[in-house]
């Protein structure tokens, strides 16, 4: 078996679960399927480098999806000119919300602004630390937890009033 | 601690990466704060629901086809590295063939300059590199010159070899004597070719300071042979023509 072929052979089943992280790291589709494709060739090149074999590929080659879109997102965010969306919080949330979240979370998840989204996505789905999460979007870990605290209640909010616009997911 | 601060510290406090000072104060104000501490319960359960609806949501994604074959053929793309990743083969191509020129450059060759130069393509560089002031002296028509570097050092006066040109009719030696009295007798050539004495023809000399430099005419040795010039009845150096 060519190192292609064995390549593909752990990556293919992967594959569905690597484009939808790359999808909720950055937000849209198209953006998903660029980055999923530079962290693919990455991830062949660096192949040889692999330790501990099929059973540790899942990890390392999200490691390394998630390290090249929060690379785009970085330079993205540079060349957005706007207010901190903190500003923009609604704290008008009731404490003892149903949590109807489940299936319905990547639907309110991508409603949110791209700061808030991820922020959620990194902490919630790819189970970074938040200090971890700083460090990849390069900002202050102070701004990580407010954005962490008002993207949750926004998501509460919108999961309980039944705002979240629905969009066929995959 | 103010309640809004607790509430922003939450996510961090449920993972245990705050300071233990912090995570006390928190502790205290979710101990004698009603409203924080509900605030905490709902945002601990709501956290592990929105990470699971997440990560199942991930579990049901399928690549589109389409994507997946521009994945393949991009992996074929990427099998032939740009060359800027693959300078270090170059580099090691190189070392090689610098190593190679090196050896070449330093040992003791028995091909004359005539033969060197006229190998095909790269003959007249490598003559140039391999006997850089190799000229044929003018009263020496169609003369090969070799380039020698043999020496031999008695009685503090040092012998050195470093040229011989030989045509059809007579064979040069170009030796340079240092240090010492260097008088008719000391500058005596005497030369052997495979057990064999050569003819000597005469000799002239060019003293420069303490360097006399002999020119020392023979009769011609076939190319390849071992001769071995002795000077002065002392010295002695062993060289190809």
């Amino acid at each position: 078996m060519t190192a292609e072929e064995q390549f593909f052979a752990l990556y293919k089943p992967e594959a569905g679960r690597l484009y939808r992280i790359a999808w909720a790291i950055l937000g849209n589709e198209a953006d998903a399927g660029d980055a999923l494709q530079e962290a693919t060739i990455r991830a062949y090149r660096a192949f040889d480098q692999l330790k501990g074999g099929a059973a540790a590929f899942p990890a390392w080659m999200r490691r390394i999806l998630v390290n090249t879109c929060t690379q785009i997102l970085r330079k993205r965010m540079r060349v957005i000119p706007v207010g901190r969306p903190e500003d923009f919080a609604d704290d008008q949330v009731a404490p003892d919300m149903a949590l109807a979240v489940d299936s319905d979370a990547w639907d309110a998840v991508r409603e949110l602004d791209e700061r808030y989204r991820a922020v959620v996505v990194l902490r919630f789905l790819n189970d970074l630390q938040l200090e971890d999460i700083a460090t990849a979007l390069d900002i202050p870990l102070g701004t990580v937890k407010s954005r962490l605290h008002t993207a949750l209640k926004q998501l509460k909010e919108r999961l309980q009033t039944g705002h979240t616009t629905r969009r066929g997911a995959m | 601690m103010l309640c809004d601060q607790v509430q922003i510290e939450l996510d961090a406090y449920f993972t245990s990466s705050l300071p233990p000072e912090a995570e006390a104060a928190i502790d205290s104000h979710l101990a004698s704060c009603q409203g924080c501490a509900e605030e905490a319960a709902t945002m601990r359960e709501f956290g592990h629901n929105l990470s699971s609806g997440l990560k199942h949501w991930v579990d049901q994604g399928v690549c589109p086809p389409e994507l997946m074959a521009q994945l393949e053929a991009s992996i074929c793309g990427a099998r032939r590295q740009p060359w800027w990743q693959r300078w270090p083969t170059y580099a090691g191509i190189a070392g090689v063939a610098a190593v190679f020129l090196v050896a070449l450059l330093s040992v003791r060759l028995n091909f004359t300059v005539g033969q060197v130069a006229s190998l095909p393509f790269v003959g007249s560089l490598a003559a140039q590199l391999l006997y850089p002031n190799a000229e044929a002296p003018a009263d020496l028509p169609d003369a090969t010159v070799v380039k020698v570097d043999g020496s031999d050092e008695q009685n503090g006066v040092k012998l050195t070899v470093d040229q011989i040109a030989t045509n059809m009719y007579t064979m040069r030696v170009r030796y340079l004597l240092r240090g010492g009295q260097v008088n008719a007798r000391a500058i005596q050539p005497e030369l052997m070719a495979t057990n064999r004495s050569v003819p000597f023809r005469g000799l002239t000399t060019q003293t420069a300071g303490d360097v006399v430099t002999v020119t020392a005419d023979f009769d011609p040795v076939s190319p390849g042979q071992p001769i071995t010039l002795t000077v002065g009845g002392t010295l002695h150096v062993t060289f190809h023509n």
